[in-house]
């Protein structure tokens, strides 16, 4: 009630001054009252007190309209109506209730009337009167919303922004420094610490620590059952000490631990701050879980991609060799034409596999030592369409699909199959054509002797702009000159190196 | 610092944002979702996150089409909004 009394004042105030009722009455006193008290002579410590004293000239005539003032507010409340007094020769007062839920929270007081308010004009001053109160009322039950509602609507904000910047990625060495930022963020402390549950050694491995106070921080390994975060994961809940928290992230089984410590405050760690991490590590584990799962299916395709690439090597004169130095020198090309790690990824496996349409080649064909005939030169040429169509059909590999099929078109529209021209091509297709002829070049094959590196890029060079995109070649030449690729090279090739 | 986050809180939206994380320093949200707490629109709101980033007053954080904006942690910045806000300079 006193709310609402303290609202209703603050927009009498706002509102009567300017207010037609205020020029109609000839700018009376209003008097607002907050409690009715049960006798008249209570009325001599409220604000109406010193009204009546500027008026009167004894004591007993104080007390009297005090009286009688009692009385009138008495009635109007009673009737919860308008009610009119003459307060002295030729002025009148009014009294109205202020009726908020049915419950009265004071008394409007309107003194020094020339005249008694009409009967037409109590409707207007009662509706006037009713309409502040329920604005007051919409007012405060729009504080009550914001006090309540919006802090819980910012934190299920922070909850679904948090939730899709842990969902964004599938790889856990990006997915923990980030649980760990947006811990550390959302709790506000200094130190963060991740640790995931290693199973066969029941040991708790430590995976990203971020320390806000320092740039360096150690990763220490701890047993299940040990220290607050062994702990943690040992008894399946959360932790809490002064200054730090270990919370169990848990889907199904424990998958590791958060822990934090220090509040950026200095304050103690709280329960509404387990409460935040209850959500924060659920959405973690899970996110965890995936990237897990996404690592062992991408660990399955990669095997079965050295598979295949295995299958193909064994082929005499049929394969491509796949050494780690090609596979090393696409990665950087990609990386250098700002590829992401999935499309780099691709490219790797498109070298891996890029030969694959060969399997259906004769063997005769690829051994032979002398010059293709034009009808075995046809033969050769549908390899790529081959391999691309071989890979199609297993599904975590279609993304290779256009890499493999388009690796022979020619950068001037004279390649294979489709004749494609300049940036037609998919990049990856410019980039693994480079790459398979710089390797094949480098590589023994029945009808001629392997080339040494130099004379190698110097083809690639001289072919630039013809057969390859110029702006590859650049790349490319950068990237063999590389001192890693030339280790890798050398250790790969031997005496091929310098020819 | 203290200087140019005073004269960038002479913009409403600016002190708007401002004062939304610093009452909301747990919060980590995105452009849209800012947007809606200042009561302002989100291509309003953009130009105004990306200042506060550059001045380290707000962290981002992005992955893909996902973008999530926080309160800094750098206690110098802190102590500086926090005066500001309380002596009400702006």
């Amino acid at each position: 009630m006193e709310r609402i009394l303290s609202k209703f004042n603050e927009n009498w105030n706002l509102k009567q001054e300017s207010s037609a009722l205020n020029k109609y009455l000839k700018n009376p006193v209003w008097i607002i009252i907050p409690i009715l008290p049960v006798r008249s002579g209570e009325l001599k410590h409220m604000e109406i007190a010193k009204y009546i004293s500027k008026n009167v000239k004894t004591e007993s005539e104080f007390r009297n309209k005090l009286k009688k003032i009692h009385k009138v507010f008495k009635k109007s409340r009673r009737k919860k109506t308008l009610e009119q007094f003459e307060y002295g020769e030729k002025i009148f007062s009014a009294s109205y209730p202020l009726v908020y839920d049915g419950h009265i929270f004071g008394m409007l007081l309107v003194c020094e009337l020339k005249k008694e308010i009409s009967l037409e004009f109590q409707h207007v001053f009662t509706s006037f009167v009713d309409t502040i109160i329920r604005e007051s009322r919409k007012e405060i039950e729009l504080e009550e919303l914001n006090k309540t509602v919006r802090p819980r609507a910012i934190a299920l904000s922070t909850v679904h922004t948090v939730h899709r910047l842990m969902t964004s990625t599938l790889d856990l060495n990006e997915l923990l420094p980030r649980v760990a930022r947006l811990s550390l963020q959302v709790i506000r402390a200094n130190r963060c610490s991740i640790k995931l549950v290693d199973k066969k050694r029941k040991v708790l491995l430590p995976r990203t620590t971020i320390d806000l106070r320092k740039e360096k921080t150690k990763l220490k390994k701890v047993q299940i059952g040990k220290y607050a975060p062994g702990r943690a994961v040992k008894q399946g809940r959360p932790i809490r000490g002064r200054n730090y928290l270990a919370y169990p992230m848990i889907d199904e089984d424990v998958v590791g631990v958060i822990t934090l410590y220090d509040k950026l405050d200095g304050t103690k760690f709280s329960e509404f701050d387990e409460d935040i991490m209850k959500t924060l590590s659920e959405q973690a584990a899970i996110a965890i879980k995936n990237a897990q799962l996404f690592k062992e299916q991408t660990d399955l395709t990669l095997s079965s991609i050295k598979c295949i690439a295995q299958l193909l090597q064994n082929r005499p004169h049929g394969a491509h060799r796949a050494e780690a130095s090609f596979l090393k020198l696409i990665s950087i090309i990609g990386l250098k034409f700002n590829m992401n790690e999935s499309e780099t990824k691709m490219l790797q496996y498109a070298a891996m596999l890029h030969d694959a349409g060969q399997i259906s080649i004769p063997e005769k064909v690829l051994m032979k030592k002398s010059g293709l005939t034009g009808q075995e030169y046809d033969i050769v040429k549908t390899h790529s369409m081959k391999g691309a169509s071989i890979l199609s059909k297993f599904k975590p590999l279609k993304p290779l699909v256009p890499i493999i099929l388009y690796h022979h078109e020619n950068y001037d529209g004279t390649g294979y199959p489709r004749g494609l021209k300049g940036k037609e091509i998919p990049l990856s297709a410019r980039i693994l054509a480079i790459v398979s002829a710089f390797e094949a070049m480098i590589t023994e094959k029945p009808y001629r002797k392997a080339l040494s590196v130099n004379i190698a890029i110097k083809e690639v060079v001289r072919n630039s702009g013809t057969q390859f995109d110029p702006d590859v070649v650049d790349i490319f030449c950068y990237a063999v000159r590389r001192k890693d690729i030339e280790r890798l090279l050398k250790r790969e090739i031997g005496g091929h190196y310098e020819g | 610092m203290k200087d140019k986050l005073e004269r960038i809180m002479k913009d409403k939206l600016m002190k708007d944002v401002v004062s939304f994380f610093f009452q909301n320093q747990s919060s980590v949200d995105s452009a849209s979702g800012i947007s809606a707490w200042v009561c302002s629109r989100r291509g309003n709101v953009q130009p105004v996150l990306d200042e506060l980033v550059k001045l380290g007053v707000l962290e981002e954080d992005s992955i893909g089409s996902a973008k999530g904006y926080c309160y800094t942690r750098d206690m110098k910045i802190m102590n500086i909004i926090e005066d500001l806000m309380k002596n009400g300079k702006n």
